[in-house]
């Protein structure tokens, strides 16, 4: 450990075919890639040779937390669980799910860094964490259970602090569609069924220990309440969504909810959230209502409360109790998620009997989330809903199923919006039942494979926001343009970088996003407002650049992207100035390893250039541009016809877009023909042993 | 006018000083609720207070001296009027000029008020305003109110700019043409009401 602060100091490793329990030193071992995503490419990268399979026993599966989990520092709470990805098609390559909870904390109070699990076991096991002790668990009594009893019965055992990250059904029958959930509602996407490939039901964690900060306590108190200073509601929008006494500006697309006269309304007694002033840190927690922003302001009437993860004031997962569900579908009245968790149920209709906004979608919404976070099915940020309606509406379903199978399901309830019919379809999901169960746990390039249609239709098809890979797009040109459309190429899964979009979407007014702009990356052509897109330059090059760098810094730091980076502010007093250097600051303190913003971006962009490097030597090509940076046909195309970067379009132009992943890769220090790495890079960012053996099988450029 | 400190003690030298903090203080109040104060508020709160005695509403400029030594004393008191109205004050540290005007408009001319949220919004963001927005704090109009002042837009010319765009699931923005074409507001509307929520 050599005195650092923020690590625990050491990495669980667990081999489920051997029973091996062991321990290295993650400083020694792990610091030059800080932890997180990090720590997963690099255990990937040396222990898991091209050609193994997503639930092959050598597959490894590394659960990552980085220096900053477990302290003060506001929104640390995130687990990054990294593997071989199963949906990722036509080959599964490396990449990551996230999840917040409490989970990442939990693990750095018992000791420990990280996990890493290979091998298969012999039986169904879970796995107890209570500090230094460690151990393998029968678990055949939980196998066939859902994630909420099998966190029951394991933390009923071992006390009410135990954090479980558990699978359910969908895990244990290899969906490739499937999570593992700690906390009720915080999953990672895409990693359930390694688990079950495993024979791992869960990991249950109880830590007494504590976060060492290294630097002096007063500056980072001091640190943090500068931090608290500079966050915005969810999404990092720091205006709000309608005019407030505080505020300069409002915004109706803010996540920023809160007002005087809006109310949890199911709380008792009912708590008005106000008026939020920001100086006003201890009111943090009531600024966001995801449950309202999402299903409009009916919601207010059945929020309880924000809920969310360790060392958060957000509170993004919103907990809303709607008594009707109780007596319709038989489900708990209260329910909690955010995001594309929170809308998964409403998200496979086309319509409700009440309308969009009405109290149908919320109960669409509780059916779904009591269904798909007990049985571990993933969305794939809505991709699968997506999936479903295309293939519904296009008739494809009826033609592809057998008439037996196509009159299981009550379609009639599906079209007149009746929640009651996802009783019908997650659970056959969950339990690969039938043939449209089947498909649709695959993911979306496995379900166009099997059902022998063309990747291309998907990929012209904007209501589908498909990108590549069996992926959709996640904030792509609609967020910043070409920044939003480079940072979409990079990934083996959707891209979940909010870096970018977490300014663009601050809901400031363009100027004042121009000026902040013009002070990180250089010039105030670097964004555009929406709809409103300039051609390509150098400085939007920069901007993805950052955000790629950012993200894997989250990733590994374990820091949310989900609200970071604090470039913005919502004080009027810092002209709206965030501070681009809050993860080198936070990192130095709590480690002692003092490193500025720059040194600290450069970890960033060895632990990103490692993904990059995974990716070419799985794939076998270093043809990067040409194989895996592509982009679908949808972005090129507006349907009202209007020519590119003129007002009230968000579409691209193609020979803009290959300027664009040039100047990219020229900032990367990547070669401009292939999109890979060269060897210079690799050696500057200190992988000159990545660069050696990527050399050997021919994949530098 | 009579003036007397909260220990009820007279002094030549405090009657300029006590009672412009005090005013300074019942402005902040006021602030901190969200609310701007008018000059009748605050005789009425001084005598409430027992902090003034006598026809105190008799002696106007004595207490319109009173109210601007309080400003000048204290930089973030705000006097602020819509034109040819009385005057309202507000602190700064709680309340925003764009909030004040907004309060002080909707008193005065909400018609113009919302052609102005309208203007702005479609300026500076640029982005249409969701009608709906005018029924919560601090508008509060009802619907009645909303579709009457769009009504009397419709027939004044100076209000020509300000049109209507209607999202896919039915909400209706409203937009200046002074900076947004009607593709473009159609356009930002629906990223305002359904393009957010769908790309989470």
């Amino acid at each position: 450990m050599a005195g650092y602060g923020g690590w625990a100091g050491k990495v669980l490793r667990v081999d489920l075919s051997t029973g091996r329990i062991w321990t290295e030193d993650s400083v020694e071992k792990y610091k030059n890639v800080l932890g997180g995503t990090g720590l997963g490419y690099q255990v990937l990268w040396d222990e898991v040779p091209p050609g193994v399979k997503p639930f092959d026993p050598a597959n490894k599966i590394i659960f990552g937390t980085g220096p900053l989990a477990g302290t003060g520092a506001p929104c640390n709470g995130r687990t990054a669980v990294t593997t071989l990805w199963p949906t990722c098609w036509p080959k599964p390559l490396v990449a990551t799910g996230h999840m917040g909870g409490q989970f990442a904390g939990e693990l750095k109070y018992a000791g420990y860094d990280g996990i890493v699990i290979e091998g298969r076991a012999d039986r169904p096991v879970w796995l107890s964490i209570v500090n230094g002790k460690v151990e393998i668990k029968d678990a055949r009594h939980l196998w066939g259970q859902g994630i909420r009893r099998t966190t029951v019965e394991i933390a009923q055992g071992l006390g009410p602090e135990a954090v479980v990250a558990a699978i359910g059904q969908a895990g244990e029958n290899l969906v490739p569609m499937s999570v593992v959930m700690n906390s009720v509602s915080h999953s990672a996407g895409g990693v359930g069924a390694v688990l079950g490939s495993k024979n791992l039901k869960a990991i249950a964690v109880c830590g007494t220990g504590s976060v060492r900060i290294a630097g002096n306590k007063e500056e980072w108190e001091k640190l943090i309440k500068l931090h608290l200073s500079l966050l915005g509601a969810n999404n990092q929008h720091v205006v709000p969504n309608s005019p407030q006494p505080w505020a300069e500006y409002f915004n109706a697309g803010s996540r920023w909810l809160a007002s005087r006269g809006r109310k949890w309304g199911a709380a008792s007694p009912s708590i008005d959230t106000g008026a939020c002033d920001p100086h006003d840190l201890s009111r943090i927690a009531y600024r966001t209502n995801n449950a309202a922003f999402f299903n409009g302001e009916i919601t207010w009437q059945y929020t309880v409360r924000g809920n969310g993860c360790t060392s958060c004031p957000i509170r993004c997962h919103t907990v809303i109790k709607v008594p009707s569900v109780a007596m319709k579908y038989g489900i708990k009245e209260v329910g909690q998620n955010t995001c594309v968790g929170l809308v998964f149920g409403r998200s496979f209709f086309k319509s409700f009997p009440d309308g969009p906004r009405g109290l149908t979608g919320i109960e669409a919404c509780m059916v779904g989330m009591h269904l798909a976070d007990d049985l571990g099915i993933w969305c794939n940020y809505g991709q699968m809903q997506r999936d479903f309606l295309k293939l519904y509406y296009s008739g494809t379903i009826k033609n592809k199923l057998g008439e037996n199978e196509f009159k299981s399901y009550s379609w009639d309830k599906y079209e007149k919006g009746d929640p009651a019919f996802l009783f019908e379809l997650l659970r056959r999901i969950a339990a690969k039942e039938g043939e449209l169960g089947t498909v649709l746990g695959l993911g979306t390039g496995y379900m166009l494979e099997k059902w022998s249609l063309p990747e291309a239709e998907w990929q012209k098809d904007h209501d589908l926001l498909y990108w590549k890979m069996g992926h959709p797009k996640h904030h792509a040109n609609e967020d910043a343009g070409q920044c939003g459309v480079i940072l979409n190429t990079q990934y083996n899964r959707d891209a979940q970088n909010h870096s970018h979009c977490n300014f663009v979407r601050s809901g400031l007014p363009i100027e004042v996003q121009k000026r902040l702009a013009a002070e990180i990356w250089g010039s105030l052509e670097t964004v555009d407002a929406i709809g409103s897109y300039t051609p390509m330059n150098i400085y939007k090059a920069k901007m993805a650049k950052w955000a790629s760098l950012r993200k894997e810094l989250h990733d590994s730091l374990s820091l949310c992207n989900w609200m970071g980076p604090w470039v913005a502010s919502p004080l009027k007093e810092r002209g709206y100035r965030g501070d681009d250097s809050m993860e080198s600051m936070l990192y130095s303190l709590a480690t002692g390893d003092k490193k500025s913003r720059e040194e600290l971006d450069g970890v960033a962009e060895r632990i990103f250039l490692l993904h990059r490097a995974l990716t070419i030597r799985d794939m076998g090509t270093k043809e990067m541009k040409a194989q895996h940076d592509t982009i679908p046909e949808w972005i090129f195309h507006d349907s009202s016809g209007k020519p590119v970067y003129t007002k009230g379009t968000i579409h691209m132009d193609r020979e803009d877009i290959q300027l664009a992943m040039k100047m990219y890769y020229q900032e990367m220090g990547w070669d401009q023909a292939t999109g890979a790495p060269t060897a210079n890079t690799y050696k500057k960012a200190g992988l000159a042993k990545v660069a050696e053996d990527l050399g050997k099988r021919g994949l530098l450029p | 006018m009579i003036l007397q400190s909260a220990d009820g003690i007279d002094g030549k030298a405090e009657e300029r000083e006590f009672p412009a903090r005090t005013i300074a203080q019942i402005i902040r109040e006021k602030s901190q609720a969200g609310e701007l104060i008018s000059r009748h508020e605050i005789v009425d709160r001084l005598l409430e207070n027992g902090l003034i005695k006598g026809e105190a509403e008799r002696d106007k400029n004595e207490l319109e001296t009173l109210i601007e030594k309080a400003l000048e004393e204290n930089g973030d008191l705000v006097k602020l009027h819509a034109e040819g109205e009385e005057p309202f004050f507000f602190s700064s540290q709680f309340i925003t000029e764009s909030y004040a005007r907004i309060l002080i408009q909707k008193r005065a001319n909400p018609t113009r008020l919302i052609a102005e949220i309208v203007r702005e919004n479609s300026a500076i963001y640029p982005r249409p305003t969701p009608f709906d927005i005018f029924r919560q704090p601090p508008f509060n109009f009802t619907l009645e109110e909303i579709h009457a002042r769009l009504a009397q837009m419709a027939k004044e010319g100076e209000y020509a700019d300000i049109q209507q765009t209607t999202s896919s699931i039915g909400n209706v923005f409203l937009y200046s043409t002074l900076s947004l074409n009607a593709d473009y507001a159609s356009m930002l509307a629906e990223w305002i009401d359904v393009g957010q929520a769908s790309n989470p």
